[in-house]
Order: C-alpha cells, then structure tokens, then sequence
C-alpha cells in the first residue's frame, strides 16, 4: 500500500478506499455504499476517524496545517462539511495528513467501513467517538502471526456485508454463516470457528442468530455479524 | 503593447487637461481590509438573485458560464415557456432566458475596452515572469521553497526571486483597486454624498478608489416601522462597471423579450436593500448586511444620486448616458504591464472623473456633452499594437511557458484585435448603444468556452487545438495562484475545480482522471510527497516548476 496523503475533510473517503483496495471491493460499490451514508454520519464518521490518525505514531504519519483546497466540489462526500471561513472572515485552516505506514491506516479503514456499513442500518446507529476508538482499540489487539486467520475472517465479514449492502441495496443485519464467509476469503471449518470466536472475545464480532438453542460458538448454523 | 498602453495614457491626459476639472474632495484614509468582497472573488462575475445563481463569466479563462440559454422570438413562446415552468416567477424564467448575455457582456467589455484588455494582459505577463523565475531556479539548481511568502524573507533566497514577490505583493494589491474587489469599512447612519474618495495605502505606495455609500436599512423587531440606516462603501472598480453594462443591458432585453413588469420585479429584488435579521448584541449587522451587498445597480445608483444632488432636472435620464461614461471610463483605464509602476488612474476613478468632467444638460432630452472617446486613428493604432505578435498557431512547443503564449497570442489576434475592428467599423457608440450592440452582436467573437447548464462545449470558430492549450493554461494559472498564496500543499485543479468546465476535461493518460480521483491516489503535491502522481499534465507541471513530481525528499 502507498503512502496516503489527504485533507481532512477526505480522511473517510480516503481510508474507505483503502480498506475497500484491501477487501477488493470495486470503486462503483464503494461509491453507491458512501452514497447512501447520511451528511450527519458522514461528519461524525469522518472526525472520529481524524481523532484516530491523531492517536498513531509520528513515525507512521504527519499532520499540518494547511489552508483548505482551493475548489469546493459539491458531489463529493467530504466537502459536504467543511466551512471555508471562520467567524473574522479569514480562512479556516484544515490538516494536512500524510500516511507513512499504512498497515495501521488499513486497519483505521477497516474499521470505518464497518462503522459505515453500520451507519446505513436504522437498527445500529453507532454512537459517537467512544465507539469508533472502541472498536479500533479491539481491532488493533489483532496480531500477526497468531490472529492472521481473525484478520482474514474480519476481512471476510465485511466484504460480505458490503457486497450484500450493495447487492440489496440494504444493510446486513441478519449475518451470514462461517461456512459462506469461505467465499469471501475467510477461512473455513475448525480455523473459521476459533476465528469468529476470537473476534467475538475482542467485541469485534456477534452471533446474530444461534443455529441451536444458544451458546455454542462452534456450531455451523450460527449466523454471524460484525459489531459496531 | 506597452506602446498601445503608452499611447492611451497620452490621448487620455489630452482629453483630462483639455476639460474643465471639478475641484476634487478631499478623500478620506481608510484601512483597506485585504480580504475580496465575497462576491467577486477572483474576478468570476456571478449573475445572481436571492442566493440563485445564473450565470458567470471568467476574465482570466475567457469562460461564459450560464445556467440556460434561450431567445425568446414570439409571444407564443414565451406563453409557452410560462405554462412550462408551472408557477416559477415570470422573473426567474427571464433572467434564465437572458443570463446568457449578461455574462458574454462581461466577455465584450473585458476584451473590447483598454482596462479589459491590460488586466487581462498583465495577468499574463505575471504568469510569464513566475514561470521565467521557475525556469531560472531550475538551471541554477536552486530548490524553490514553499510557503513562498516565507520563503523570500530568508537571506539566501536569490534577489530576482524576491523582486518578482514583491512585484506580485503590489500587482495584488493594485488589481484590488482595480477592479475594487478591497473592502472598505461599513459605517452606521447614513451618507448623503454620491461617492467618497478612499486613500488606501501599502507600503510606501498609495492609491485613490472612489466608493459609493450603499444604505441598507436594518430591521428592528422591537420598532417595526423603524429601520436603523447602515452604509457600506462599494468601491468603484472595473468589476462594478462591467456588472453595470451587463445587467443594462439584460434590463433592456428583460422589457424587449419579456415584459415592463419582469424588468420592475428586477429592479424592485435589487433596491430592497434590508436586513431582517433580528437585532442581536451577539451579530454584527455591518457583516450581515455586507453579504447582501451586490454590484449590479452601483453604477445606476450612484449617478443618479450625483444627478439628483447637482443637477435635480435630470430626475430620469436614459440609460446610455451611463452605458457611455462607463465605456469612456473603461477605455480611460489600461492597466500597466506586470511589473511597472502604476501611472494611470484606475476604472472607478476614471468613471466619477467622467461624471465630473461631463457638461450636463438642463432636461434629460437635450444630450449632455460627454468627454471626447478615442477617434478611429487612435482605435487603430491600438488595434495595430495588439496585432503586433506572431499568430498562435505558430506555438508547438511542449515547454511550461508554451499554453501561456498560446493563448496570449490567441486573446490578441482572434478576440481582442476583431473586438476592437468593431469599434473601428462602427465607432465607439456600438459600446453604449445597446440597439447598436445587439444589431451587430454576431459579429462579434464568441467566447471559446462557454458552459450551458452542466455542460461545456466549443463555441463554433474556436480550433480544436485551443482546448488542449486551454486546459493546460488554466492549470498553470490555478496552480500559480496556490503557491503565491503561500500554500505548502498545492493542490490538482483538476481535483478540486474552481474553473468552470474543467471537470470535464482529463488531464491523464488511462485509466484517466476520474478513476484516479476516485482511487485517491492523486490530487495534491508538496515536497514531502514520496507516492508517485499518475502520469498526468500536473505531474508534468510539477516536475517542470519544481524539477520532480515523484521523487523522495532527501
């Protein structure tokens, strides 16, 4: 992955893109998912996501100051919140933030895909920057070599839910068994099982449904989710 | 062309000495708030009404941009045209219809008058010596430095790179006077004269603008009845002239096309000059008001004021008597070249000098005697000057500097020279006299880029090759503006446009702008920058300016 270089105002639509390179999720369905996010989310999302890339090293990023960019396209997602003025007139000045490293943007991106899929969903509204460093905060607890089949199972689940978001024009809500995510690039029997169920401990994950009467983690007709 | 421009100068002092001149006022010394009027930012003329906007036109870019284009040939139309647009108002669907000249307006009287002509033309002499400065860097391999303001306060940046910046410091501050895009400091109560002389001063340097009280009246809830007078100073400036004419002559097509009461709502949506913000300790009225100030009817507004002050017969007067000063004014007002001390009186004060030096009549059906315009000898030995560069396409060069000359020689030759062989074959009058003007407005040269809606296309005679030139010119230009404005990050015109249409055009060789844009793998550069831009004309430009585009900072 390249260094990322973007205003502010661009953090959500840059790392979404990022995360979405990584899922191998096309530009088009990207764009219909960003479509659909509200101006409100939008800005809250965005910020949240800002207030992260605050939080990393300065050995993999580097912010300053700058004045905005100098156009101001209506269409795109992240000026639909920026004000080019403050309250004495003189212009407002926006950050300028450059990604060396990208593992922990990805990993920023991942976890704004999520929160994005989730803020199209009536049921799941997240609320706030609690939610969005609690998540990361989790997501971050996932280690190479140990956790690469959560990371790959993680991967999985939110491709799924973005393709069936795209596909139904609908946010997924009711999950998908640990079979299925298979084909999304997850792993599969005894490996997807103590995958989701490591996601599980980290909050990462949730059971949506429980394929019997409840409790057991390891049964194939658990349908799961990601939790935001 | 400095020739031409010289040559203005003398017939205009000729014209000043020979007239008898009112005794000036003295004029009062105001700070100058360096930050432009909101409306004309960047000199885009924005047609607009009640937040709706309908056209604008760029100076810079030789852009006509409006939101429809329609003529009105027959009463049955405009029935039909009124049954369409189901409950709009008769004004918005006439001002739709007639945006389209209002803006080419702007197009005549930016390319067909000496202050049009050299403000265009010192833009592009400024152009030239920034890319002279970029070039000159590169050969001595010297790194050019951002911010560029800070930059040239340190010892050792090089001396002709410092002379350019502060050339460029009063070049802005002068074209601010010019085209009476600064700020003048409101003031509450109101102010009976018709405009005051402002003394702005920068540095050791220092120039006259003329500015008009407009008075707004801020409502007070807590008094209905009372309205508590605020004045803002408009500055007269080549900007307010222009709207003038523009919106003069849509008026005149508003009561030929349309109807006396389409004309009336008009006038009436621009004197309702009100604030209905409730009266609040917090808000500051001056501001609020100053947002609601607009620039088509200053030049109305002020003579009749003058008019009604000095000679209170001439209580109506025709609209060419303003058409006329504001075209005498207009041709009174080259703008020196980039560089050169500034000698000539700006627009604005030229306009209230014109007022002044007119003999004006006893009724509005006697004529008054205006100040003499330019003779024919005189058109045609500036017309002569603008011709004297090779033609552009004599331009193939592949260089920074070579969009720049294209369309400084295209602007000579194939808008500014024909514009000025109309004055020559139809006089001066085919300016202010608008029966006139539109009876030979095909003759004319149109615009060579004109949006309609969201779409831009080629006007008819313009050559294919101009688009290329054109597109590349523009980014030079928006690219220019970032760095002079001290910015680190320089940011891809193309990804964020401030020009009209140059959404439309692709900059990058495939998979082409758009999927870069979409992939944000491109959009700005800076010095720190180690991904590579796509290859593309500003990776080009910047690898050109600044000697790379793509690789790491040591």
């Amino acid at each position: 992955m390249p260094e990322q270089s973007f205003f502010e105002t661009e953090a959500l639509l840059t790392l979404l893109n990022a995360a979405s390179s990584r899922l191998g999720i096309s530009a088009s369905d990207l764009q219909n998912i960003t479509d659909e996010i509200s101006d409100q989310d939008a800005t809250r999302l965005n910020g949240e996501l800002v207030e992260i890339l605050k939080l990393l090293p300065s050995t993999a990023i580097e912010m300053e100051e700058e004045l905005p960019p100098p156009g101001i396209d209506q269409s795109r997602l992240s000026f639909r919140i920026w004000r080019q003025t403050n309250s004495d007139r003189q212009p407002n000045k926006m950050l300028f933030i450059r990604v060396k490293d990208a593992a922990p943007t990805v990993g920023i991106g991942l976890v704004g895909l999520v929160l994005a899929l989730a803020t199209l969903s009536p049921s799941a509204i997240t609320s706030g920057m609690s939610t969005v460093k609690g998540v990361y905060d989790n997501f971050v607890k996932l280690k190479s070599p140990e956790d690469d089949d959560a990371m790959s199972i993680y991967d999985a689940l939110l491709k799924c839910a973005a393709t069936i978001t795209v596909e139904t024009e609908q946010p997924s809500v009711s999950g998908v068994k640990a079979a299925e995510l298979a084909d999304f690039g997850g792993p599969s029997g005894d490996r997807a099982a103590k995958a989701l169920k490591r996601l599980k401990d980290l909050s990462l994950a949730e059971v949506a449904a429980w394929g019997d009467s409840g409790g057991d983690l390891a049964h194939p007709d658990n349908l799961w989710r990601l939790r935001a | 062309m400095s020739r031409a421009r010289a040559f203005i100068g003398r017939i205009f002092a000729k014209i000043i000495r020979s007239a008898k001149a009112v005794p000036g006022k003295e004029p009062s010394a105001e700070p100058l708030r360096l930050n432009e009027i909101k409306w004309q930012r960047n000199s885009l003329g924005l047609s607009q009404r009640s937040g709706t906007v309908y056209g604008s036109y760029s100076h810079r870019y030789l852009s006509v941009s409006a939101v429809s284009m329609g003529e009105i040939e027959s009463e049955q139309q405009l029935e039909e045209l009124l049954a369409e647009s189901q409950g709009a108002s008769l004004l918005d669907l006439a001002m739709r219809h007639t945006v389209i000249f209002h803006e080419y307006r702007h197009f005549h009287d930016c390319f067909g008058t000496s202050a049009g002509i050299f403000s265009f033309l010192n833009y592009v002499q400024c152009l030239e010596a920034f890319l002279d400065v970029c070039r000159r860097l590169r050969e001595e391999g010297v790194e050019f430095r951002f911010p560029f303001g800070e930059w040239i306060q340190q010892r050792d940046c090089p001396a002709y790179v410092k002379e350019f910046y502060r050339q460029l410091a009063f070049g802005t501050f002068y074209r601010l006077i010019f085209d009476g895009t600064c700020e003048l400091p409101p003031q509450r109560g109101e102010d009976g004269e018709s405009w005051r002389d402002f003394l702005i001063r920068f540095g050791p340097e220092s120039i006259h603008i003329p500015a008009f009280p407009l008075t707004f009246g801020v409502q007070d809830p807590g008094e209905p009845e009372g309205l508590s007078p605020v004045v803002h100073w408009v500055p007269l400036g080549f900007n307010v002239l222009i709207e003038g004419n523009a919106q003069a002559l849509q008026r005149r097509l508003l009561v030929s096309s349309f109807s006396e009461a389409a004309d009336r709502e008009l006038e009436i949506a621009q004197t309702l000059h009100v604030s209905h913000h409730p009266i609040d300790e917090k808000l500051d009225h001056l501001d609020i008001t100053s947002n609601i100030v607009e620039p088509y009817r200053i030049t109305d507004l002020l003579l009749s004021k003058y008019l009604r002050k000095y000679h209170e017969k001439l209580e109506k007067f025709p609209r060419r008597w303003i058409t006329h000063l504001t075209d005498l004014a207009l041709m009174a007002s080259p703008m020196e070249s980039f560089g050169e001390k500034s000698r000539s009186m700006p627009p604005g004060g030229r306009f209230v000098q014109m007022i002044e030096l007119t003999k004006w009549p006893d009724s509005a059906e006697d004529s008054p005697q205006f100040p003499s315009g330019f003779s024919r000898d005189d058109l045609i030995a500036i017309r002569d000057s603008i011709r004297d560069c090779g033609g552009p396409e004599e331009i193939t060069g592949q260089s920074v500097f070579s969009p720049v000359e294209y369309i400084a020689r295209y602007v000579r030759q194939h808008i500014i020279a024909p514009i000025l062989d109309l004055r020559i074959q139809y006089g001066n009058e085919i300016f202010s006299d608008f029966d006139l003007y539109l009876s030979k407005f095909s003759e004319f040269p149109t615009a060579p880029m004109v949006t309609i809606g969201a779409k831009t296309r080629a006007s008819g005679d313009t050559p294919p090759e101009f688009f290329n030139w054109w597109t590349r010119f523009v980014m030079i230009g928006e690219v220019a503006e970032q760095i002079w404005s001290g910015r680190r990050i320089i940011c891809c015109p193309r990804a964020y446009p401030t020009v009209e249409g140059i959404a439309g055009f692709d900059f990058a060789a495939e998979p082409g702008c758009e999927t870069n844009l979409a992939a944000k793998i491109c959009g700005t550069w800076d010095k720190k920058r180690t991904q590579a831009l796509p290859d593309c004309y500003f990776g080009f430009l910047m690898k050109g300016l600044f000697g790379r585009s793509d690789t790491p900072r040591e």
